[in-house]
């Protein structure tokens, strides 16, 4: 329906442009009917010493063009034009339609039946080489689109370049696709296509420039590269529908993560202090003062880390709700390197933690994510280092022009190759299948604060085997 | 001797917990902190019980489970956050013996632990039973109460066998409708047979002195075999 009267549009200015055609027709009419007249009145002053087959060809010449420019109407009307002045002014008694002698009759109808024959062949022949010129601009047209639309597709910009050949080719000056209920009144006056598939409307296509009306077959090879452009609207549709599904695929396995994660992650403090509690509760007064020290030493890691978790937590939203500002100012790391390093070694007894930063090394940043950085750095390397058999972390800070770089390396596992890219991203973990919170959500809360701080923070490898996280700050001044 | 039993955990406080635990109450503890380490010390120190955390780095506790039980029918108690019915089903599955979630006060741990232990020493042939009113004899197929005898069906025979035959080791929902009725047969058969057979053994309704349901999963003997 919509098609349909959008069709029509293209169809009435290719009558427009056919009128041309119909100009050309009129023309050969005015020939078919003068044009005898005017040879007759040339030929005229010396007709009696002109032989009648002499006085038939001239005649015959404004006949055959007439056929040539208007096709078989204007020729036939030339041939009895000519026919009638042939007799009239050529053949005796001269002026009148009467004929002398039998002999004249056949020369007259000789010439009427040659004339009406060649008017019919030359119109004919003119009809096939008008056609044959139309079927080659129309291949040549499509197969220069096809070269431009696949040039598209392959460049991945294929619905802007599509439109552009279109414009190009058609000779307009741009062509644009209305979505969809965005149809512009304004364009009324332009040529218009639907964009359709099936059912579907995914646009129309409205060409804009001033250009003689398109012709037939430009109105057909148009109409088959709009259903082409009808089916890249449907695949980008497609795309596009296929990515939203995936986001919110994605959207939902984090929140899934999220759950798993925080279960465990918080769990598993809260059983361990459950547990060492509760055996110094059983046993009374046979648990040692000794044990006793160590449940409490126990217990107290154990609350450092669900306070880490918690704050963390409280981090990530922040982070993730793009409400983190940086108060930046001045930063000696001197003073805040160690004190973090102090509270990551009162959680995870058995881990060496060796900070060694030259004094005087101040930075620009917020003290408050600076500390939170490096406790998560630290953290971090020492999940990794646990249970392992070198269980140093070392800090180091180097200068690098107007930066200072921090390297935290640990001698744990190291990274995988295809762990480096995922490693911020929050609650993706190594090594076991399920998510946890810990490592994962704290690199991902490190790039945060450094991000805000406009620094960066990058992985490398410690010599010897390890990770090293490292990130970069400016210095202060 | 005492009873060697490996705790395999990687979070430190719970790993030393739990071996504080055991340590007090006379057993011999081997740890390990990975799923790798776990299987090696199955083969080395040949341990008469295993505390099996689920969530372990390296190869996880199920892979664990599973390789474990390819060579070897020691006891597993397994460990985890994990709440759901699926993920402890998978554990039993897998051939774990018991499931305790995290937090868990060691109180339970000990008494999983020697439930464990007690059929696994040299018992998996006992075959009575007794309570205060209750006398069960497997082997002369004979049920007592308060003196008098209990006539059992033949169902609630294989059902009181399947059940008691491993005490302390819980028992899928699918395992025990599989041995004792054969594919095709619905939880809730189960159900009205357990409640059967805890009446006429003289439980009181919730109270799990004999059979104890985990919910969702399944059932736990709980009567220790007479030497």
């Amino acid at each position: 329906m919509g098609r349909s009267t959008a069709a029509s549009g293209v169809q009435g200015r290719a009558g427009a442009f056919a009128s041309g055609r119909r100009w050309r027709v009129r023309g050969a009419y005015v020939l078919a009917a003068l044009g005898p007249v005017a040879v007759s009145g040339a030929l005229l002053s010396f007709r009696d010493g002109l032989s009648h087959a002499l006085v038939a060809f001239a005649l015959l010449v404004p006949v055959i063009g007439a056929a040539w420019l208007g096709g078989m109407g204007p020729g036939i009307l030339g041939a009895v034009v000519g026919s009638a002045l042939f007799n009239y002014v050529f053949i005796p008694p001269y002026g009148t339609f009467s004929v002398e002698r039998a002999e004249y009759v056949v020369v007259l109808l000789a010439f009427a039946a040659l004339a009406s024959l060649i008017s019919v062949l030359v119109a004919r022949a003119q009809e096939r080489a008008e056609a044959a010129e139309a079927r080659e601009a129309e291949v040549r047209l499509l197969y220069e689109l096809s070269r431009d639309f696949a040039a598209g597709t392959a460049r991945g910009d294929g619905l802007a370049v599509m439109l552009n050949a279109l414009a190009e080719r058609f000779r307009f000056v741009s062509a644009l696709v209305r979505p969809p209920g965005e149809e512009d009144p304004s364009d009324a006056a332009l040529p218009q296509l639907p964009l359709a598939v099936g059912g579907d409307l995914f646009g129309t296509l409205v060409l804009v420039g001033d250009r003689p009306p398109l012709s037939e077959t430009e109105t057909r090879v148009l109409r088959t590269f709009a259903d082409q452009l009808a089916l890249s609207l449907q695949a980008l549709r497609l795309e596009e529908v296929a990515r939203e599904a995936e986001v919110f695929r994605r959207t939902d396995t984090l929140r899934r993560s999220l759950l798993a994660a925080a279960s465990h992650e918080l769990k598993s403090p809260v059983a361990a202090i459950t547990a060492a509690v509760t055996d110094v509760l059983d046993r009374g007064s046979a648990a040692s003062p000794a044990e006793v020290a160590d449940v409490l030493e126990d217990v107290r890691a154990s609350t450092g880390r669900l306070e880490q978790l918690i704050t963390n937590l409280l981090d990530m939203s922040r982070i993730e709700s793009g409400k983190l500002v940086a108060r930046s100012r001045s930063v000696d790391l001197g003073e805040t390197v160690p004190p973090a390093a102090a509270g990551v070694a009162s959680r995870w007894p058995g881990v060496e933690i060796v900070a060694s930063v030259p004094e005087g090394t101040v930075v620009r940043g917020d003290p408050v994510f600076l500390e939170r950085l490096v406790t998560n750095l630290l953290e971090n390397g020492a999940r990794a280092v646990r249970g392992g058999s070198d269980r140093r972390i070392e800090v180091a800070v180097a200068r690098a022009e107007t930066d200072v770089i921090v390297r935290v390396a640990d001698h744990g596992p190291g990274l995988a190759a295809e762990d480096r890219e995922m490693l911020f991203t929050p609650f993706y973990r190594l090594e076991d299948r399920s998510p946890r919170l810990g490592a994962g959500l704290g690199l991902a809360i490190c790039k945060g604060f450094v991000e805000a701080m406009q620094g960066s923070i990058w992985t490398e490898e410690t010599p010897g085997g390890g990770a090293t996280f490292a990130f970069r700050l400016p210095v202060a001044g | 001797m005492s009873a060697r039993i490996l705790v395999v955990e990687d979070e430190p406080q719970i790993l030393r917990a739990v071996e504080r635990a055991l340590l007090a109450r006379g057993y011999d503890v081997v740890t390990a902190v990975d799923g790798l380490a776990a299987v090696a010390e199955v083969r080395d120190a040949e341990p008469d019980l295993i505390v099996l955390d689920l969530n372990l780095p390296h190869m996880d506790g199920l892979t664990a489970c599973r390789e474990i039980r390819r060579g070897s029918r020691v006891p597993i108690l397994v460990l985890s956050v994990r709440e759901g019915e699926e993920d402890k089903v998978a554990a039993l599955d897998l051939g774990a013996d018991d499931y305790l979630t995290k937090p868990f006060g060691t109180a339970e741990l000990i008494a999983r632990v020697r439930a464990l232990l007690r059929r696994s020493g040299g018992e998996a042939d006992a075959h009575r039973f007794r309570t205060d009113r209750v006398e069960i004899d497997l082997e002369a197929r004979r049920v007592r109460r308060d003196g008098d005898d209990v006539r059992l069906t033949s169902t609630e025979w294989k059902l009181l066998e399947a059940l008691a035959a491993q005490p302390g080791k819980l028992r899928t929902h699918d395992w025990l409708l599989d041995r004792v009725w054969g594919p095709g047969y619905d939880l809730e058969v189960l159900r009205v047979y357990v409640s059967q057979l805890r009446r006429k053994l003289g439980a009181e309704p919730g109270d799990p002195q004999i059979i104890e349901t985990d919910p969702g999963v399944g059932y736990r003997w709980l009567l220790e075999p007479e030497a």
